[in-house]
Parts: C-alpha cells; sequence; structure tokens
C-alpha cells in the first residue's frame, strides 16, 4: 500500500509574497540539509503561466538501513516543477526525488491559492510515498513517510521565514523609496 | 516589454541589503550572502546563478505577477548561467537520469492537476 500525507494550511501572506518565498524557500535555517538548488528551465506558457523546472540536491534524505543498496551515498536528487497562474492566483508545484526510485519515490503535490481578502493565501499538500522494493515495500514507505511528517512543521516554518524576511525588505524598499 | 524602462530605484531594493544589521535580514546580495547564498550544484555556476535569480526576481515581482510582462527579461543572464549547468551536468554525468526522469514525470500543468487531484 502506498503511504499519503495531507494537510492544509493558510498563511497570512499575500500570494506575491508566498510564491516568491516559495521560488526562494532555499537556504533557510530550517533546511541545513539542502545543499544546491538549480534552475534548468523556464519560461511562460500560451496561457501566460510561468512554468519552472528546477534541480535541488538534499543531504542524508534516505534510511539509513538502506545504506547497503545506495552504494554509499544518502543524497536525493530532486526535480520540481511549478506552475504560476497571476490571473488567478494558482500555483501548482511538483516535486520528486529522480534517484533511488527503486527504493523510495516521494512525490510532493501543492495547490496555492490567493484569498481574495488580497492578505492570505491557502495551501494543499498531498505527498505520495511508493516503494518497488521487495521485502523492504512497507518498511520503506512508513520510514519515509514518518521523517516526512517530522519535517514538515519545518519546511514549513522555513518558508515563513523566507516570507518575514521578503516583507521586512519590502517594507525597507517603501521606506527607503519614498 | 522593452528591457531597461524600469523606473529608477524601483525593483532591485529588496534585494541588495538596506538594513544591516542582520544577515537575515532583507534578501541578501551578492556580497551580504555570506553563508547563506543559493549555491548551485556546481560551484564555477554559483555566482551566475546569483545574478539570474536576483534578475529573475525583480522580474517576478515587479513585472510578470503585476501582468506587466510575459516574457522573462533576464535572458541575457539565462543564457550565462544555464549553459555552465549543463556543461556541469554532463561532466558530472548528471544529465542522462535527469532527462529520463523527465519522462516519466508530470510535468505538463495537465498532469500536474490530474495528479493532484485538483481537477474541477
Amino acid at each position: 500500500m502506498v503511504q499519503v500525507f495531507e494537510n492544509s494550511h493558510t498563511f497570512s501572506h499575500d500570494f506575491k509574497t508566498v510564491t516568491f518565498a516559495y521560488l526562494n524557500r532555499y537556504p533557510n535555517p530550517y533546511a541545513s540539509h539542502v545543499l544546491s538548488q538549480d534552475t534548468l528551465e523556464t519560461f511562460v506558457d500560451a496561457d501566460g503561466c510561468l512554468q519552472t523546472t528546477k534541480f535541488i540536491i538534499k543531504r542524508g534524505r534516505l534510511p539509513k538501513f538502506m545504506m547497503p543498496f545506495l552504494g554509499g551515498s544518502l543524497d536525493s536528487w530532486i526535480i520540481e516543477k511549478t506552475y504560476i497562474n497571476p490571473k488567478t492566483e494558482t500555483m501548482l508545484t511538483y516535486t520528486s526525488n529522480v534517484d533511488h526510485r527503486k527504493f523510495i519515490r516521494v512525490e510532493e503535490f501543492l495547490r496555492y491559492t490567493g484569498n481574495k481578502d488580497g492578505e492570505t493565501t491557502n495551501v494543499v499538500s498531498k505527498v505520495k510515498f511508493s516503494s518497488n522494493l521487495i521485502g523492504f515495500k512497507q518498511r520503506i514507505e512508513d520510514w519515509s513517510r514518518n521523517k516526512f511528517s517530522k519535517n514538515f512543521s519545518n519546511s514549513r516554518e522555513g518558508l515563513k521565514f523566507v516570507m518575514n524576511r521578503f516583507k521586512e525588505s519590502s517594507s525597507w524598499k517603501q521606506v527607503s523609496s519614498a | 516589454m522593452a528591457k531597461g524602462n524600469r523606473p529608477k530605484g524601483e525593483g532591485k531594493s529588496f534585494l541588495i541589503g538596506v538594513c544591516k544589521s542582520s544577515i537575515y535580514c532583507s534578501y541578501p546580495s551578492l556580497q551580504d550572502m555570506g553563508n547563506i547564498m543559493s549555491v548551485s550544484f556546481a560551484p564555477e555556476c554559483t555566482e551566475a546563478k546569483t545574478k539570474y535569480d536576483d534578475c529573475f526576481n525583480v522580474w517576478y515581482t515587479e513585472k510578470f505577477l503585476k501582468g506587466k510582462s510575459l516574457e522573462n527579461e533576464c535572458v541575457e543572464l539565462w543564457d550565462d548561467y544555464i549553459t555552465c549547468v549543463n556543461t556541469a551536468l554532463a561532466t558530472k554525468s548528471i544529465k542522462p537520469i535527469l532527462d529520463k526522469s523527465r519522462e516519466d514525470q508530470p510535468f505538463t500543468s495537465e498532469e500536474i492537476r490530474k495528479s493532484a487531484g485538483t481537477d474541477k
């Protein structure tokens, strides 16, 4: 059975701040395991939506009991696709590991929508954990889901941190250009 | 929108630290970043990445979200950065695995919507 994690949340920031923070969420003090982030592709599509593909490397995100299968490296390579519609204030993201997939595949789907009040943004999260490794499948999926749940509040705090930093610097900007 | 018609003094100031009291107090510029700079997986590409990211962020918040521009205006910086990244991906043999992963993942918006179960 594939494990699934679901959650929803409302941020007290507008769509601009939330999406800026999402695109720039690394580095932050809650994500010291993130080693690098690169943009591989970015374009505005025919519907006027911004599509971006990123490549992220995270350190030590795989279980130690998998070490014998992984040849020593516990790092994860991550691909992230974002789709931003500025008219409807919607951002969809898809994030998944690209290596070690036989052992574990984690797929995260996020949907951010700016609220009509112009001040808050909702996010709905859905994460799937699936392993194809016979004999270890259940154990790996459970491990992965537990680890994700534990780290979930950290990723949210990291995002909030970047939002506040952005907000703070935006108000500095207003002061400085007044 | 044509390049270079950004009003003077607008746009970049939130990227370049106005406030100097803490390294986290504003989105860092290249010289202020210290250890919180977002780095490329290939160290030799980090400088080009930072220049591109700064340009992209201004375009994204000041133009794209406001409906003023549908064209990423950071093309030259992008070319420098992606050339560096592609070379490094090829050298480090990462490119094949990335290309393969793109084939079997939902990389179109329709597919993302379906997979996420967020279709109306």
